[in-house]
């Protein structure tokens, strides 16, 4: 007869290695096997279950939340949530012991358990639990001790002696015991399957991971593997089979279950209250800080201002966000005390209150924007304000406030969960099915720093590797490929996103140390909080903020100041330079994408860049509505709205854009007027939108939009265009009040790279890495638009580059390769006491380490202290001691190493500092190479026109929406070059396109409104000998 | 004057020795211990097509599209090693080892006065034995070591300061930092590098630095690390003409044993191995190595092992000669505890081997080692390790699991046909037990090897057949066994 049965014990791959089965993979494959509830029991934590909860739902599986703890004497408990203090206690419990402990061995401590144990459920576990492992020691007095601690942490009704049947020969003898043990102590008997995975083909994937965990090979791995299959998810049928013998301890999961009534909908989270001044209301409050920023914004309050003002109050007040948007406030005032620039992004720039707190810069009311896509009646989620913040130091500031503020346990990064991806899943197949490292090396450097199976497939791919189809193991190989990627790796931290909390944040998510000190990380994802109604802020770091602060400061400090708001709008020379694609540097619109928009595009207002910035994304190109836009803008092709029936209703929304829906908010817009979608269905779509995990969530709402365009007897035609344009914006569409935020930044940047270049240079100098190019190709743009550089020089140079005037920059000690800052500071220390008089000297009062004195020589720092880099090189190879009375004194005039040539010169410049403010490598090769065109003379040549190309390579690029064609930009000592590489060329010069850093390219000139590209067809290494080349801008 | 021998590409000749025919195709070596694997040696077409040393693999696949990479020929570099050696053994009695595939000469006391030709004559040596050698003679070792390297094949230097100012430094192998820093100041050739004051330079860079400049100068003279040539105990002989039965070979085995004992006696060694050769009259041969168990210098033991050997040899043709190696090795001065033996006579155990080796061929005979793997029954054959033959204690977690009543396995085990009802064995028919199944526990499921061609995967019954006993029963592939009988008697 079939029992009714409840699985309560079962690790998901969010165990780290030790479970082969998503947690939503575990929730459909309980629904398939009809179990009503089941417990997902992750190793030290809760990493799981909200994903399991999530999926449960949908299936109609009962989530029960649980959690495998390593006990101080490397037992393994298992525990139960019963009641909501039972959850609490579960987090704070395992956040206790991860703080404390490191990100490996963090165990909770057996003497802690009891005061923790309030509404949990012990098991007594498998062959890691406590009890089997000294029943399989034959310690029975040690079992008896063990029970009695259990019993007196968790009270007599909540430990369970848990049986499972593995198919082991051996295990009848143990599960004897275990029911002798449950018999004399009273106890509860529970089954359960110890499940690892959900199905028996993921047992490979397990043993696979234990390789992994055990740094071993299956060859040899031996009887560290399972022995049987048998742990996966099992049907109330089969485990009635399995426990025939012992109906009760089936009877007893079903009554445990329901017991068990937390469930992750009841998690209690609230949000922080503001401190408002004694007597005022948070209402109140907000109210007078938004009318007098709006004040300062507006000048004067016009009537729509105020009205728009006062409605978005009200719904705030009602919807209980007052709080919310103060702490917002109160942290940007922060920064603004602090002197750090921060600018909110997001859909936060709808509100016409977030631009009067001063969270967000541009006006919603001036540029017409929807309030309703920030916030809504009915939508019942926290608002999305996003922070940027000048990436490094100042932001770093910013989040140590947060921490400060809300303690240790009341704050917390949200996690980033690392996948297994193309690499790093073959590197872990390849070494457990012992691959040589040959091997596995090969298989990545096929990816191309990129995984593109679409045009590579697996087993072509291990074939190029040396694993072809009828290697012994290359079938294993390829079918566990299939089952690892997309399984977590580990757990990192989200770049910005910060989770808070009104009560201790430790109660309602388990934290644990980041491997970044003084970080604190919980241990769900973005996603997951936002599923859960945990609000996120996110605290982005964004290098161009840094650069345009710095920017500012500098040109303020030299007289020229010009604070971001300051800037002119429609300045005709910024604009001059984006139309010529000359935004090497600036913000969003210097990608070799964007570049080759730009000149078709010929942005002539902030609009068009706001359109630039949101039209080069996946989305937009995916969605083939890139292409229709430029037409129409030159007038190549009639503005149209999809039908000419739709077109009294499309045109309000879509007329700014063409008829071209390229922002989210025309989609929504688009939802509500042809699907006749609610604001909250028009909601549950925009969520789709952005929920970049879940296609399937994707699917179902484009069901829905489909069926109900139908309704409305909208033509399959139109509603298959609409549903399509509907999905590519899954990929990444752009809201309108985002890309507004960004064009701001874009033409910010553009403006100072106009009237401020050298301090722009400057600062993008100061805060690489960054952005899309190197510091190479920067200095050589730079150089192009006739800047000029100064060397380091260590009796000029300050830490950071500097500006000596309008058009010259002197290069900072920041830039030496392995110069640490302290021996900077010092060097500086040093000659602001008295200027160095010698090389001797400068050795003796700075104790730099031989390794910085040798970059500084060789890059020609020493310059003034000695004749030459060479003597300089010479020179400081001398052992100079401190007490040395002739120490300062020149130690010999003999200089018997030969100046450096040019290409020397080039070479060490790159070794010292990564890059040449001398003559590009290809002008020192450009003799060599008579039939070869520069960058800057392609204009000249016709379409069609069969030619060479060559330089180093600065970017290689396989976008997801071009179809496997290959984008390479190659530099010269005039511009850069961009080449397209066919798939089949590609597939053909893989290794040499992605290894080789100089480059040659054949092949045909396409020149399409003075967007110019090299179609190629033959490719070659460009010998460069010794030439160093920078870092390239590869497949990202 | 010394001189030096060089195998250039020493590892790729090793490998591509006896694989004539990837010489024309594009072939380099690879070091597959690091990340990339990369590129050790790649032969003439590699490098024409960008492959260099030190290359990732992946790089040189990018430059050369039909590249053949392989791993280093271990076997076959030893093979060459020996070779090279040999030759030069027979050169000079002061001969070093240099490093793999180059030897030093010492040859001053050698009365040689054309020394190209006699190069030219080395050179010829090596390429009977299918090896490209380069041969460099100069005043001292370092110095005819950097002609070897410029030898094509044969350089005499007859004026060092001349040769050495145009090689490169690379070429006298500086340690990697002073490299670097040389390459940092421009420092090339080693005329470069002398011409820098020899003072200064040590007093910046330190004694390598000084040892480097006296190397540029060719004015080091070091002592030759000299090896000895291989001690070999070999006996051989050819019968005037093909032999019909083993008695002359018998009679002439036991003078070579007595020969070899005494001249192992004279140098302190023993018998470790012997390496027996039959010449045959088709010109092939027959080979046999014997391992001695307890190795000794026992003619008469040595012999026995021969005379089981071939007491059972049948060949198809008449032997025309004999050879026989023996392998010297240091007596083991072990001495055991009182009453210990590692085995009561090694040598009759082996002797025994030997006529089971007889019986049952060669490859079939050894010491039966359990797998460490959950497949019940999995051993591999390993070669017998005489001095490490006890009874091991067995601590196996799972074993002591396997209490109850003890199994007796057949080996094979038994086909059988079992009748299931309800998922369980019912009725089973095989030659050994026969009838209905009255009780039965299990299935007992193992499997593993799923990642290899040696899937396995087996279910186990415990079941007691009516009136026959109590039996293990297994199902692979859908075909039962009978895995073996449990013996009640015992428990």
């Amino acid at each position: 007869m079939t029992r009714s049965y409840v699985e309560l014990h079962a690790r998901s791959a969010f165990s780290f290695l030790r479970g082969a089965a998503l947690p939503e993979h575990l929730a459909e494959q309980a629904a398939k096997l009809k179990l009503s509830a089941m417990a997902v029991c992750d190793r030290d934590g809760l990493y799981g279950a909200p994903r399991f909860y999530g999926k449960g739902r949908e299936f109609g599986v009962r989530s029960i939340v649980g959690a495998e703890l390593t006990l101080e004497d490397g037992a393994v408990l298992p525990v139960l949530v019963q009641s909501r203090t039972g959850y609490q206690n579960l987090c704070r419990l395992i956040t206790r012991a991860k703080l404390r402990g490191t990100k490996t061995d963090a165990p909770v401590r057996w003497d802690e358990l009891s005061e923790f144990t309030e509404g949990l459920v012990a098991l007594t576990g498998d062959e890691e639990g406590p009890i089997l492992r000294c029943l399989e020691r034959d310690d029975h007095e040690s079992t008896r001790q063990c029970v009695a601690r259990l019993r007196a942490a968790f009270g007599e009704e909540n430990v369970f002696v848990e049986v499972q049947r593995h198919l082991r020969r051996g295990e009848d003898l143990r599960i004897a015991q275990l029911v002798d043990l449950a018999r004399a102590e009273r106890l509860p008997l529970l089954a359960t399957n110890g499940v690892l995975y959900a199905l028996r083909e993921q047992r490979a994937v397990l043993d696979v991971f234990t390789c992994a965990r055990q740094h071993t090979h299956l060859d040899v791995a031996g009887r560290l593997l399972n022995a049987n299959d048998e742990r996966h998810l099992k049907s109330a049928a089969q485990m009635s089979r399995l426990f025939r013998d012992l109906p009760e301890a089936l009877d007893n999961t079903v009554a445990l279950a329901e017991r068990l009534e937390f469930s992750l909908e009841k998690l209690g989270y609230q949000f922080p209250t503001f401190a408002v001044p004694s007597g005022e209301s948070e209402s109140a409050f907000l109210r007078q800080q938004v009318f007098r920023g709006a004040r300062e914004r507006y000048q004067e309050l016009r009537p729509e201002v105020r009205a728009q003002l006062d409605k978005e109050l009200a719904l705030i007040e009602k919807l209980g966000f007052c709080g919310y948007f103060l702490c917002i406030w109160d942290l940007v005032q922060f920064a603004k005390a602090q002197n750090i620039m921060v600018q909110g992004r997001g859909s936060a720039a709808n509100s016409a209150v977030c631009y009067s707190l001063g969270i967000t810069a541009c006006d919603p009311i001036a540029y017409k924007l929807l309030f309703e896509r920030f916030l809504a009646e009915g939508r019942n989620i926290w608002p999305d304000i996003d922070l940027d913040l000048p990436s490094g130091n100042r932001r770093e500031r910013v989040i140590q406030e947060v921490y400060r503020r809300y303690g240790q346990h009341g704050a917390a990064m949200t996690a980033n969960v690392i996948t297994f991806r193309g690499r790093s899943a073959m590197r872990e197949i390849g070494k457990a099915l012992n691959f040589s490292e040959d091997v596995i090396g090969r298989f990545s450097a096929l990816y191309g720093n990129g995984d593109f199976p679409h045009t590579l497939d697996l087993p072509a791919q291990l074939r190029q590797a040396g694993i072809p189809a009828d290697h012994a193991r290359a079938a294993a190989a390829m079918s566990l490929y299939k089952l690892i990627y997309g399984l977590p790796r580990h757990l990192g931290q989200h770049s910005g996103g910060m989770i808070i909390c009104q009560n201790q944040l430790s109660s309602f998510i388990p934290l644990e140390n980041a491997s970044m000190p003084g970080r604190v990380v919980a241990q769900w994802d973005k996603d997951d909080c936002d599923d859960l109604g945990i609000i996120k802020v996110d605290l982005l770091g964004l290098g161009m903020m840094a650069v345009l602060q710095e920017t500012i400061e500098v040109s303020a400090q030299r007289g020229r100041k010009m604070e971001l708001y300051e800037v002119p709008a429609d300045d005709p020379a910024t604009y001059e330079m984006i139309r010529a694609a000359d935004t090497v540097g600036t913000f969003q619109i210097e990608s070799r994408a964007q570049m080759a928009t730009l000149p078709r595009l010929k942005p002539k207002c902030f609009y068009d860049l706001v359109v630039e910035v949101a039209i080069v994304r996946p989305g937009p190109i995916q969605g083939g509505l890139m292409h229709p836009y430029l037409k129409r803008r030159c007038g190549q092709e009639d503005v149209t709205y999809f039908h000419p029936s739709l077109e009294k209703v499309l045109k309000p929304t879509l007329e700014r854009t063409l008829g071209v829906p390229l922002f989210q908010e025309q989609m929504l817009k688009m939802s509500m007027d042809l699907a006749g979608f609610t604001g909250a269905e028009a909601e549950e779509l925009r969520r789709a939108l952005s929920f970049h995990r879940s296609h399937e969530r994707m699917d179902k709402v484009c069901i829905k939009l489909r069926d109900r365009m139908r309704e409305k007897g909208l033509t399959p035609e139109v509603t298959d265009q609409l549903v399509k344009s509907v999905q590519s914006f899954a990929v990444y569409g752009f809201p309108e009040s985002h890309a507004i935020s960004f064009a701001l930044l874009a033409y910010a940047s553009a403006w100072y790279k106009v009237h401020r270049a050298a301090e722009f240079y400057a600062a993008l100098l100061n805060n690489q890495p960054m952005g899309f190019y190197s510091s190479a190709s920067l200095i050589k743009d730079a150089q192009r638009r006739r800047l000029h550089f100064l060397p380091v020089s260590v009796c000029e140079s300050e830490w950071p580059c500097t500006v000596v005037n309008d058009s010259t920059v002197r290069l900072g000690l920041c830039v030496v390769h392995g110069l640490r800052h302290d021996h900077g500071a010092h060097l500086l220390l040093e000659r602001r006491r008295a200027p160095f008089a010698s090389l001797a000297d400068f050795q003796l009062r700075t104790s730099l380490p031989k390794t910085a004195l040798r970059t500084l020589a060789r890059i020609g720092a020493l310059q003034g202290l000695a004749e030459h880099r060479r003597e300089a090189q010479w020179q400081v190879e001398v052992v100079r001691e401190g007490d040395d009375l002739f120490a300062h004194a020149a130690s010999d005039d003999a200089r018997p190493l030969a100046q450096m040539k040019a290409v020397e010169r080039t070479q060490a410049d790159y070794s010292g500092t990564g890059f040449t403010i001398g003559p590009h490598p290809m002008a020192l090769l450009r003799a060599r190479l008579p039939d070869i065109w520069r960058a800057s003379d392609l204009p000249t040549a016709r379409t069609g026109t069969v030619l060479r190309i060559a330089g180093q390579v600065i970017c290689r690029q396989r976008p997801g929406t071009a179809k496997g064609f290959v984008f390479v930009s190659l530099e010269d000592e005039t511009g850069v070059a961009n080449a397209i590489v066919t798939p089949q060329i590609f597939e053909r010069s893989r290794l040499l396109i992605s290894e080789e850093p100089f480059l040659i390219i054949e092949g045909v000139l396409q020149n399409i409104e003075n967007v110019i590209h090299v179609k190629a067809q033959t490719i070659a290494p460009l010998q460069a000998g010794e030439l160093a080349a920078p870092a390239s801008h590869d497949f990202r | 004057m010394f001189a030096v021998i060089l195998l250039p590409q020493f590892r790729l000749q090793a490998a591509l020795r006896l694989r004539a025919e990837l010489c024309a195709q594009p072939v380099a070596i690879v070091d597959e211990r690091s990340d990339k694997g990369v590129v050790l040696e790649g032969n003439e077409v590699a490098e024409s097509s960008g492959v260099t040393t030190g290359m990732p693999s992946a790089q040189a696949l990018a430059r050369c599209e039909n590249l053949t990479l392989l791993p280093r020929a271990i076997g076959q570099e030893r093979v060459a090693q020996a070779a090279l050696l040999e030759v030069a053994c027979s050169l000079s009695p002061e001969v070093e080892a240099t490093a793999d595939g180059c030897c030093t000469i010492d040859l001053r006391m050698a009365k040689i006065s054309d020394w190209p030709a006699w190069g030219a004559a080395v050179v010829e040596r090596f390429a009977a034995l299918e090896l490209r050698a380069r041969i460099g003679v100069g005043s001292n070792a370092d110095l005819a070591f950097l002609a070897a390297r410029r030898a094509a094949p044969v350089l005499v230097v007859q004026t060092p300061t001349v040769f050495l100012s145009q090689l490169a430094v690379t070429e006298i192998d500086p340690p990697p930092h002073l490299l670097a820093l040389l390459r940092d100041w421009g420092v090339h050739t080693l005329g470069q590098l002398t011409s820098l004051p020899r003072g200064e330079l040590a007093s910046r860079l330190g004694p390598d630095a000084d040892r480097l400049w006296k190397r540029a100068m060719g004015r080091t003279h070091r002592l030759l690390r000299l090896v000895r040539p291989v001690e070999e105990f070999v006996e051989t002989f050819e019968f005037e003409q093909e032999i019909e039965t083993t008695e002359p070979i018998f009679f002439i085995l036991r003078r070579f044993l007595d020969q070899l004992a005494r001249r192992l006696t004279g140098v302190h060694r023993v018998a470790a191995a012997m390496r027996l050769t039959l010449l045959l009259e088709n010109r092939t041969t027959h080979e046999r190595l014997f391992t001695i168990p307890a190795p000794t210098v026992d003619a008469e033991v040595l012999f026995r092992i021969l005379r089981t050997h071939l007491d059972g040899l049948q060949l198809k043709q008449r032997p025309t000669g004999v050879w026989l190696q023996v392998d010297p090795a240091r007596p083991d001065h072990q001495q055991l505890r009182l009453f210990e033996s590692p085995l009561r006579d090694a040598n009759r155990f082996g002797e025994t081997l030997a006529r089971l080796i007889a019986l049952v061929g060669h490859g079939n005979v050894g010491v039966a080692e359990i797998a460490d793997t959950h497949q019940p029954d999995r051993v591999r054959l390993a070669e017998p390790k005489f001095h490490e033959l006890r009874a091991a204690a067995h601590t196996d977690a799972e074993e002591n699991l396997a209490i109850g009543l003890p199994l007796r396995r057949y080996r094979p085990p038994l086909a059988a046909q079992v009748q299931v009802e309800r998922h369980e064995p019912a009725y089973v028919v095989s030659d050994t037990a026969h009838g209905r199944v009255a009780g039965a526990l299990g299935p007992y499921r193992i499997s593993g090897g799923w990642w290899d061609r040696e899937r396995w995967g087996t279910e186990e019954w415990d079941v007691e057949i009516a009136g026959n006993g109590l039996f293990r029963l297994s199902r692979q592939n859908e075909q039962w066994f009978i895995e073996g009988c449990y013996d009640a008697q015992l428990r």
